[in-house]
């Protein structure tokens, strides 16, 4: 019952293939694609779409208010309402932009957003392209973003969209660094760049005594299903943190929404875009923010792995759902950071911190005793934090003096 | 698989004559950024995906970023779309070197003995250029990060703002 | 499958462009990424010679992974250079530094 449950999807993808090749003998490649990409098509817009509410909703309730409420019982027609209004709006594109290149930004910066999505496994068997170089294309593909906000800012000729755009790539090209390294980390130690591989490797083995009660077999399905998540290791809970933390900053998320920091550049490369043409942007940030949300859980989580109720991708999504939502507590809770406060941080704090990480993994592969790998690699990994929490100044800022053109 | 190729071909070849022959330096510098995912895909073609993945987190994701930093660094924005002169005066000489050097190249390779067929790799094996790495290619590997440091604190260090140039000439 | 020719012969097409770019042009950055160019159309060849080879010989293909280091390198060195020269003679045309006395 549980086996067909978790493989519902599967089953159904290979019903849909069986069918297509009965009746439309060589429709099946085609088919394969279509099965493929299709689901990432229609599930993740409906996914940035009830992120949108929910995000809405939970910095309301944080901020005491109440958040949308007037489409639908408790507001969940907002992103409803919200597309018509993007679709129906004016697209205006200043008089003195580069056409081409304006029109260009949005579509381009749509494409790494989905393209990274195939490579997570959203539950057992079901990872849309399935690479050996998994987790390089990931990187690869979404660092193509940099350069569609690249165009956006440089295309609307407008100073504010150029400064929003170079201060995204700036920051995108700073943090890539540390989110890599982090999650190198995770390669290194699982010995492959597959993403499925990965998952697979966080599983234990652990048998059972035949004579175990129903407790103690609970006991050790939860121990395979949950203990070997690399959360759960010295350098995996510090990777865990460098890759969200940087992961925020790729995603031009707050604290580290300094690109579209709306009090001082209005709104970055979004300024000159209207309709649906800003809808496409903020619709690849909520979805690239669902992607690295996926990688981390994949990484660091353990996937689609959770003990037995649920299903493999119930638990994956779930793991999603939660990451996102602690990005939006975060984007609640704190203050925006300034730009050399940013850099600061990428460079001489994320970066080192990263790279003793990496050695950290290597301790622990090589260490005979797990005790000694434990203590020794949290010991490096605490002396690191603590040495370049000492070492790191904030830059020294004098008294700001005004021009006025 | 042929057809693809073709498309990818004209792809890239079109993105490269677009870089050299473009007034606008910015347009210049995307169809570099497109030419680099166009040899991307030749390499992806040539199922070398992990070459061609590094090829696009190098090349699109870093080198052409740097690229355009330098390009709105050097320039006010206004100067951007400069349509004076871009190119040098020996320029036909230029071309004509270019158009001479295809020309050899191709009718060299009229000399390719035989055309062997592709072999039976179906993918290049990451790992085991891992363990290269480490191992029989261990010292270019090592001068290689000796390297790439020596760039960084050397272009850091040459990029570096002086105090004293500011104040002569402002 | 395209033939190890058309490769040889694309790849050719691409290097001969990156070398009418670095001849043609005035600006420094575009004379560089034309050199890059010319560096991008020789990895195709080595890959390309990898695919119809002996699939265990990967010295070219290390070649063209150390390659893409060193072409990193370059174009950090490169533009970290255009930038001081361009602090220097206000000017970023090949031309103009022809000074060999700051």
């Amino acid at each position: 019952m549980y086996a067909w449950f978790d493989q519902i999807f599967v089953r159904f993808g290979e019903a849909v293939l069986g069918w297509v090749t009965a009746y439309f003998p060589g429709g099946e490649p085609l088919a394969r694609i279509l099965l493929s990409v299709g689901p990432i098509a229609i599930i993740f817009p409906l996914i940035f779409a009830a992120t949108t509410w929910a995000e809405r909703k939970l910095l309301a309730r944080i901020q005491n208010r109440l958040g949308p409420n007037r489409v639908g019982p408790a507001g969940i027609l907002q992103p409803v309402a919200d597309g018509i209004k993007t679709l129906t709006k004016e697209d205006i594109v200043p008089e003195r932009a580069d056409r081409l290149i304006h029109t260009l930004a949005p579509i381009l910066v749509m494409v790494p957003a989905f393209l990274v999505l195939s490579v997570l496994p959203m539950g057992r068997n079901m990872t849309a392209a399935n690479l050996h170089i998994g987790v390089l294309f990931f990187f690869a593909a979404g660092s193509i973003s940099q350069i569609a906000i690249f165009m956006a800012g440089w295309g609307s000729r407008n100073k504010y969209s150029l400064l929003g755009g170079m201060r995204a790539i700036a920051q995108m090209v700073s943090y890539e660094i540390p989110f890599i390294l982090s999650a190198l980390t995770v390669v290194m130690v699982a010995g492959t760049l597959s993403t499925t591989e990965i998952v697979a490797s966080q599983s234990l083995a652990l048998a059972a005594a035949p004579d175990a009660g129903l407790l103690a077999r609970a006991a050790v399905h939860l121990a395979n299903t949950v203990g070997g998540w690399y959360l759960l290791q010295p350098w995996g809970l510090s990777g865990f943190l460098i890759y969200f933390v940087a992961g925020l900053a790729e995603l031009n998320r707050s604290p580290f929404d300094i690109p579209e920091g709306e009090s001082e550049i209005i709104a970055g490369h979004h300024t000159e875009y209207s309709g649906f043409k800003f809808a496409l942007f903020f619709m690849s940030e909520y979805i690239s923010m669902v992607a690295v949300c996926g990688l981390g859980a994949t990484l660091f989580l353990g996937g689609w792995l959770g003990p037995k109720p649920i299903p493999s991708w119930g638990w994956f999504f779930l793991k999603v759902f939660a990451l996102m939502g602690v990005m939006i507590w975060v984007r609640g809770t704190f203050p925006r950071m300034r730009v050399d406060q940013l850099m600061t941080f990428a460079w001489k704090f994320l970066l080192p911190l990263a790279l003793v990480n990496v050695l950290a993994a290597g301790l622990w592969m090589y260490l005979p005793s797990r005790a000694a790998a434990w203590l020794l690699g949290g010991a490096l990994m605490g002396a690191a934090y603590y040495g370049l929490c000492r070492l790191v100044r904030p830059p020294k800022t004098g008294p700001r003096s005004y021009r006025y053109a | 698989m042929r057809a693809v190729f073709y498309l990818i071909a004209i792809w890239t070849a079109a993105s490269g004559l677009l870089a050299i022959s473009r007034r606008n330096m910015i347009h210049c510098a995307l169809a570099l950024i497109s030419f680099f995912g166009g040899i991307a895909a030749l390499l992806f073609t040539l199922h070398a995906d992990f070459l061609g993945a590094v090829q696009i987190l190098i090349y699109v994701g870093a080198i052409s970023v740097l690229i355009l930093f330098a390009l709105m660094v050097t320039q006010d924005a206004s100067r951007l779309g400069d349509r004076t002169a871009p190119f040098s005066r020996g320029k036909w000489t230029g071309w004509i070197l270019g158009a001479l050097v295809f020309g050899m190249l191709g009718y060299g390779l009229n000399f390719l003995e035989s055309s062997p067929s592709p072999n039976a790799a179906s993918i290049l094996p990451v790992a085991e250029i891992g363990r290269l790495l480490v191992t029989r290619q261990a010292v270019p590997f090592l001068a290689m990060a000796l390297l790439l440091t020596a760039a960084l604190v050397g272009s850091a260090a040459v990029a570096i703002e002086e105090p004293s140039d500011d104040a002569q000439d402002p | 499958m395209p033939s190890l020719h058309e490769y040889l012969l694309l790849a050719a097409a691409l290097f001969s462009i990156g070398l009418a770019g670095a001849l043609t042009r005035r600006h420094i950055i575009l004379v560089l990424v034309s050199i890059e160019m010319m560096l991008n159309a020789a990895n195709v060849n080595l890959v390309a010679f990898w695919r119809y080879g002996n699939p265990a010989a990967t010295d070219g293909v290390m070649l063209v992974l150390f390659g893409i280091a060193i072409a990193g390198a370059e174009a950090a060195v490169g533009l970290a250079l255009l930038i001081a020269i361009y602090r220097r003679f206000r000017t970023s045309r090949i031309e103009e530094v022809a000074r060999l006395k700051g």
